[in-house]
């Protein structure tokens, strides 16, 4: 997994990415000069979270789909995809835009890279359960939910 | 009575510096409007004419002097009229005007010497405080030891002699603090604690000084240690200390306006400052403004707290994109600024936002 977050280092001040689930769980990061100081920033990263969660709850505002955390040494940007977090460093005030369509780009190949993962291990899903994006970071293979696509396609054929 | 005749019927001249005024709030303009006035013998004008054009050019120099000349020559003006009237029939109000006008002028030993004359004029309590106030100001001002010994010498009978007067603590707290003998400090706030029971802010002070006071030294002492490599440092704390406030008060005269021009942006329904337990809402009222300023607060420090334990250093700016829209705040230093916006925020919302929270007002 780790070569999903490859091509956003060193593009655009980006020193550091990770990928971590809400929970503070580190799946894969890059950069970190130990294991530990990666999982002690996933950790930091998802209190954060959910601190920001708290906050917007009395609003009526949906989980925070993307963030970005500057400061006056460095610059964090997150970005949720597949039920997980993609968290990139970067040296200084980053700003870019740049960095946050990388991240998107990112996302997408995480996806792509968790369908395909449970495409492997789950045999006797069938192809369209498979295709549809993983509302997790780990596959769900035994899930009946259905996508908005296929809802719509077994409404139509409904009705014909 | 030409003054009087200038001011009764303005001359053209006058007249047509308004009217320049009017047309073209220029720093030359107000310049000419302010010296036809001194023409006209009008000091009082001339200071409001001043006034009003710092206001637009703080940085201008000419208007700084033209000023100073016209406050020193109200200050002559009332020196001489106060000198006239001690000689007719000396009183104490008068006395304690005439020092004070000369402190006002920066004249610190003319308005010793007052004290003094005063003071041998059976002046009392009240003289030995006007020689208190006249040697504290020229410590203050100038950070002199012998100035500072004589202030403390003469603060310290004052107080002896009336131990009712709030303004005698008041100055010993003042000079106790500009050296750092904050055990002399303490005395003289638990004192004015006394006589004014329950004032928050000097509990606040006194809880200060009083955290401080087991390492602090005498005043003499602390005086000859503070003076050692010469005057004190922050000579100009007293008009420092005195303008600070006004500048805070200016800056956040400008809040307003900055909040409504970030409203006005595009996509922009809610903006906030908050400093301390303020809060300044625009684009939105009641309850709902409340908790959105609440959770301007709270967003802040949590990130804060986060942006330090990730090792990003002091918080600058933190955004939150949901699908109901995006919240920007911005911190700097005691204040944020925060704007709730139905869509990603543009390049002038932050500009905004960091002026915003620098109190400095205006939206790119």
């Amino acid at each position: 997994m780790r070569d999903v977050l490859d091509p956003l280092r060193g593009y655009a001040g980006v020193q550091r990415a990770m990928v971590f689930t809400a929970d503070g769980l580190a799946l894969t990061s890059t950069g970190f000069e130990s294991e530990a100081q990666g999982e002690s920033a996933a950790a930091l990263l998802s209190s954060w979270l959910h601190e920001v969660s708290r906050t917007l709850d009395p609003l009526a505002w949906d989980e925070a789909e993307s963030l970005r955390l500057e400061g006056s040494q460095g610059t964090v940007h997150l970005l949720r995809a597949a039920g997980a977090w993609i968290a990139t460093w970067s040296q200084g005030t980053n700003t870019d835009p740049e960095v946050e369509l990388r991240l998107g780009a990112t996302a997408s190949r995480l996806c792509r890279q968790l369908r395909a993962l449970a495409g492997e291990t789950a045999s006797e899903v069938p192809s369209s359960e498979v295709l549809r994006e993983p509302r997790a970071a780990l596959p769900q293979p035994n899930s009946k939910q259905l996508s908005q696509a296929e809802l719509t396609q077994q409404t139509k054929s409904q009705e014909s | 009575m030409k003054g009087l005749w200038g001011r009764l019927f303005p001359g053209k001249g006058i007249r047509s510096a308004a009217r320049r005024v009017a047309e073209d709030p220029s720093a030359e303009n107000y310049s000419a409007l302010a010296q036809e006035s001194i023409r006209a013998g009008d000091h009082a004008r001339v200071e409001a004419i001043c006034h009003e054009a710092l206001e637009l050019h703080p940085d201008h120099e000419g208007l700084r002097s033209t000023l100073a000349r016209a406050v020193r020559a109200r200050l002559d003006a009332r020196v001489r009229e106060l000198e006239q009237e001690l000689t007719e029939a000396p009183r104490p109000a008068l006395w304690a005007a005439l020092v004070e006008a000369h402190i006002e002028a920066g004249r610190y030993v003319r308005a010793e010497q007052v004290g003094q004359r005063w003071s041998a004029d059976n002046g009392g309590p009240d003289a030995t405080y006007s020689l208190a106030l006249a040697a504290g100001h020229a410590f203050l001002e100038g950070g002199l030891r012998c100035d500072g010994e004589r202030a403390w010498e003469f603060t310290l009978r004052a107080c002896a002699e009336a131990p009712h007067e709030e303004r005698c603590w008041r100055l010993m707290a003042r000079l106790a603090s500009r050296v750092g003998a904050f055990a002399d400090k303490r005395k003289a706030l638990a004192r004015l604690l006394e006589l004014e029971p329950g004032d928050r802010d000097l509990e606040a002070s006194w809880r200060d000084a009083s955290a401080r006071a087991s390492a602090a030294l005498p005043f003499s002492a602390a005086l000859e240690q503070a003076t050692r490599g010469g005057p004190l440092r922050t000579a100009n704390e007293t008009s420092e200390a005195q303008s600070t406030p006004d500048l805070e008060t200016q800056r956040l005269q400008r809040v307003r306006p900055a909040l409504k021009g970030l409203v006005s942006l595009q996509g922009v329904e809610f903006a906030a400052f908050i400093q301390g337990n303020t809060a300044l809402v625009q684009g939105m009222s009641g309850a709902t403004a409340d908790r959105r300023a609440r959770a301007s607060r709270e967003l802040a420090t949590a990130s804060r707290d986060a942006a330090h334990r990730l090792g990003l250093g002091a918080l600058s700016r933190v955004t939150v994109r949901s699908p109901q829209g995006v919240a920007s705040v911005v911190g700097r230093h005691k204040a944020i600024a925060a704007a709730w916006c139905t869509e990603g925020p543009l390049p002038a919302v932050h500009s905004g936002l960091v002026q915003l929270a620098s109190a400095r007002g205006g939206v790119a």
